[in-house]
């Protein structure tokens, strides 16, 4: 298969997720898209197998290097930001500890109704998981440049 | 590092596809070698050594120090 093919491949699997996403969502039911996504991973890679592969030499190796460290070492910041201001946000409000307390008149006791809001949570990940792929592929782009990609040459 | 594969080439009439395709690398990692963006690994260098029939020495050679005679 032509790579070219493969990314079209690639393409037209996203927009059928996005549908799957969209029936999986009327349908209040999370395992379609989780299945769907599991099932089109799979062929991706098994069809990945079979596109003629341009040569990837040991430069384009230590650019896939260089742009895999150079984006864990950002994203690990704006991981641990992100994560602590959310810890924060949930240690300010009400836990819903209930402490034993001597029977008689006291403090009111705070009940909090409803559980963590896991949607808002798989949101933040998403939108982590497309700023991984952003900076991965600025650093790629940056370590291209570097290591001589899109040099000029008189031959 | 800089290096002569250039010259070596040029003398040798060799394109860089040509030398690409026998080195089994593409022909923008030799473009980066020859214009000093890229410094191969120790098993790349040996390959082209033995390409060129030359000590590595001969081709590769720190940028402070003088080119290696011919």
């Amino acid at each position: 298969m032509k790579r070219n093919t493969f990314y079209l491949l690639i393409g037209l699997t996203g927009i059928i997720l996005v549908a799957v996403l969209w029936a999986s969502i009327q349908l209040s039911m999370p395992s379609l898209i989780q299945v769907a996504f599991l099932v089109a991973v799979v062929i991706l890679y098994a069809l990945r197998r079979t596109v003629a592969k341009d040569i990837e030499d040991e430069r384009s190796n230590v650019i896939t290097q260089h742009a895999a460290v150079a984006t864990l070492f950002v994203f690990w910041i704006i991981f641990f930001l992100v994560s602590i201001g959310s810890v924060v946000w949930e240690f300010s409000r009400p836990l819903g500890i209930i402490i034993p307390r001597p029977p008689g008149p006291g403090p009111e006791v705070v009940v909090v109704v409803g559980g963590p809001h896991f949607g808002a949570l798989g949101l933040a990940q998403l939108g982590l998981l497309g700023l991984m792929i952003i900076l991965y592929g600025g650093f790629r782009i940056y370590y291209a440049r570097k290591f001589g990609d899109w040099e000029a040459d008189e031959e | 590092m800089k290096n002569r594969i250039k010259v070596l080439r040029a003398m040798r009439e060799i394109t860089q596809e040509d030398l690409a395709t026998a080195l089994g690398v593409t022909r923008q990692t030799i473009i980066a070698i020859e214009k000093g963006k890229y410094d191969p690994s120790l098993p790349l260098a040996f390959r082209i050594s033995r390409f060129f029939k030359l000590p590595v020495e001969k081709i590769f050679f720190d940028e402070d120090a003088e080119p290696p005679a011919p």
